[in-house]
């Protein structure tokens, strides 16, 4: 699929991360499913880790 | 006031879950403030600062789920906290289509976009994949190196797909808003930027002057580095050229390379249509109606569209300089911009110093003017929250406003400090009211003048009114514009001795 369709088509979304985003297009009515990502424990604790060397 | 901190061992929630219950949590009446988290030592840090580490808060571990309320002395504590617990194990989406797998969720959907917001490590190798299987990709994440960049950028453009990002933070197909995006008219302007706030100004700017737009396409901060050569800017307006939808094109850039810029404005030469540019940084016109800033960018497409209103005049501006440095003591001098957008921090760096007013940034591309403690202002200081620097393993402040108005109590504390500038953006992606939690927590009694640019449109979720109102309420000035903001600040901290400078540069600043 090239880009074109997508400026022709009707949206339709697969959202992979920040369930924010996936609500943000929902309140648009726009077609989307979400993907809760795999190994998400690992990911806040990395992430919470980095945070602990920044403060 | 009373204060509850409650900890629940063994309990683990995500962050991004925990953050939106708190907010929900501030909204319960009688509550002055929360904090959910989990009791990671970074976390812990936070609620010293906020005044919640109790000795149990101090013993609790990352496993262990922390509650932590401050509420009026009439408020009943045992229900709020019953009303709060309710709302972290509630707070699932209604009705969310989830799937565990990125296979069963394209047989379930046939996605022909995909929007990626995962650690920049994961987010390449999911980018690729979707790239493989034709699916055009709109990458949130940033720590992505431009190596991964200029090879998922090429793959894309090879199979001719668009892959807007890393560190796409906007982007509008059709009136639908991706990631941070505000609600919009329909028009026939179609944008392309590698500054994601700098779409959301200007997209706000050319809403308040009654224009809408086609499509807007967030490229990612690099694009126009030399490394990656522009290879999805050239791709979006391609696309926009082709489109019937879009008759004017405007491309907007905050860092570039200026080598690229100019193959950009070359390429623009063979575009059919009319074509305006803001690429920061870049005084000369470039064959391209470039402008210096994105007001100024705004205004000029407003005109080419017939559209001349002014949205003030230069004896306005200095009267209300005049006005709001009127009560500020003598040593009160400096300057402080805390933004959560980069472009629009980046705005102000490069009006202050036309203004002739140096200043130091945590995104400065000049060494000599880039702060070496970025948690730490000196003089006249333009913090971007967005950086990677701050949002190493936390959200973007546009999600989490926590480290943000930390900040800005901070530099309101200085009392060197004449103007503390921030932004308040509004629309999709971001909390339900990004002006309330601003308001309702930062007091300045004789402080600095507060200004805020609430980056908005009409049509916003959150009511561009409402917004406006509840910050003005809690005497801040509200800008029209990041440039109008960035030009009152410097007329105010110098009591308008640059009053000439601005007359000098009105029109490159504001178009008008």
């Amino acid at each position: 699929m090239g880009y074109e369709r997508l400026l022709k088509e009707e949206l339709r979304v697969l959202n992979i991360g920040l369930e924010n985003f996936y609500i943000a297009l929902v309140q648009q009515n726009v077609k989307v499913v979400n993907v809760r990502p795999r190994q998400r424990r690992k990911i806040e604790r990395e992430l919470e880790e980095a945070l602990e060397k920044l403060l | 006031m009373q204060r509850f901190v409650i900890v629940k061992k063994g309990v683990y929630l995500d962050s991004i879950r925990l953050m939106k219950a708190t907010e929900e949590a501030k909204k319960i009446p009688k509550v002055k403030n929360a904090f959910l988290s989990l009791g990671t030592e970074a976390n812990k840090k936070l609620m010293s600062e906020l005044g919640f580490l109790t000795e149990e808060a101090r013993k609790a571990g990352p496993d262990d789920l922390i509650i932590a309320i401050e509420m009026d002395e009439k408020g009943e504590g045992a229900a709020v906290i019953r009303e709060v617990e309710a709302l972290i194990f509630s707070s699932k989406t209604k009705g969310t289509q989830e799937y565990a797998s990125v296979e069963d969720a394209i047989l379930s959907l046939r996605p022909n976009l995909a929007v990626i917001s995962l650690p920049g490590d994961q987010a390449v190798d999911v980018a690729e994949d979707m790239i493989m299987k034709g699916i055009n990709v709109h990458l949130f994440s940033d720590h992505v190196s431009l190596k991964d960049e200029v090879r998922l950028k090429k793959l894309a453009n090879e199979k001719n797909l668009l892959l807007l990002g890393p560190g796409a933070g906007t982007t509008i197909i059709g009136g639908k808003g991706i990631c941070f995006a505000n609600e919009v008219e329909k028009g026939d302007i179609g944008l392309v930027a590698s500054a994601g706030t700098g779409l959301q100004e200007i997209i706000s700017i050319l809403d308040s002057l009654s224009l809408g737009v086609s499509h807007a396409f967030g490229v990612g901060g690099s694009d126009l580095s030399k490394e990656v050569g522009g290879i999805m800017t050239k791709k979006c307006i391609e696309a926009l050229n082709s489109d019937p939808s879009t008759k004017i094109l405007c491309i907007i850039a905050k860092q570039h390379s200026r080598e690229v810029v100019s193959e950009i404005a070359s390429y623009c030469s063979k575009v059919r249509k009319k074509t305006f540019a803001c690429f920061l940084g870049v005084e000369d016109n470039l064959g391209l109606e470039n402008s210096e800033t994105l007001h100024a960018c705004a205004v000029k497409i407003a005109k080419e569209k017939g559209e001349s209103k002014q949205f003030f005049s230069f004896k306005e501006i200095l009267s209300n300089a005049e006005s709001l440095s009127s009560k500020l003591q003598k040593e009160r001098i400096f300057i402080r911009g805390v933004y959560s957008g980069g472009t629009l921090a980046h705005e102000s760096f490069l009006i202050l110093s036309k203004l002739g007013i140096r200043a130091y940034s945590n995104t400065s591309y000049e060494k000599r003017y880039l702060l070496q403690n970025p948690l730490k202002s000196i003089g006249n200081s333009i913090i971007d929250m967005g950086d990677e620097f701050f949002t190493q393993g936390r959200a973007h402040p546009m999600i989490d406003s926590t480290l943000k108005i930390l900040r800005m109590k901070n530099e309101i504390k200085d009392r060197r400090v004449a103007v503390l500038m921030f932004d308040v953006i509004l629309g999709y992606g971001v909390s339900d009211d990004p002006a309330g939690e601003i308001a309702d927590t930062i007091e300045q009694v004789n402080g600095p003048v507060l200004l805020c640019r609430l980056v908005g449109t009409k049509k916003d979720r959150q009511g561009l009114e409402r917004q406006k109102k509840k910050l003005e309420d809690s005497g801040i000035a509200v800008c029209r514009s990041n440039a109008e903001m960035a030009v009152l600040a410097c007329l105010i901290a110098t009591r308008c001795r640059v009053e000439r400078k601005v007359e000098k540069l009105w029109v490159r600043l504001f178009g008008l």
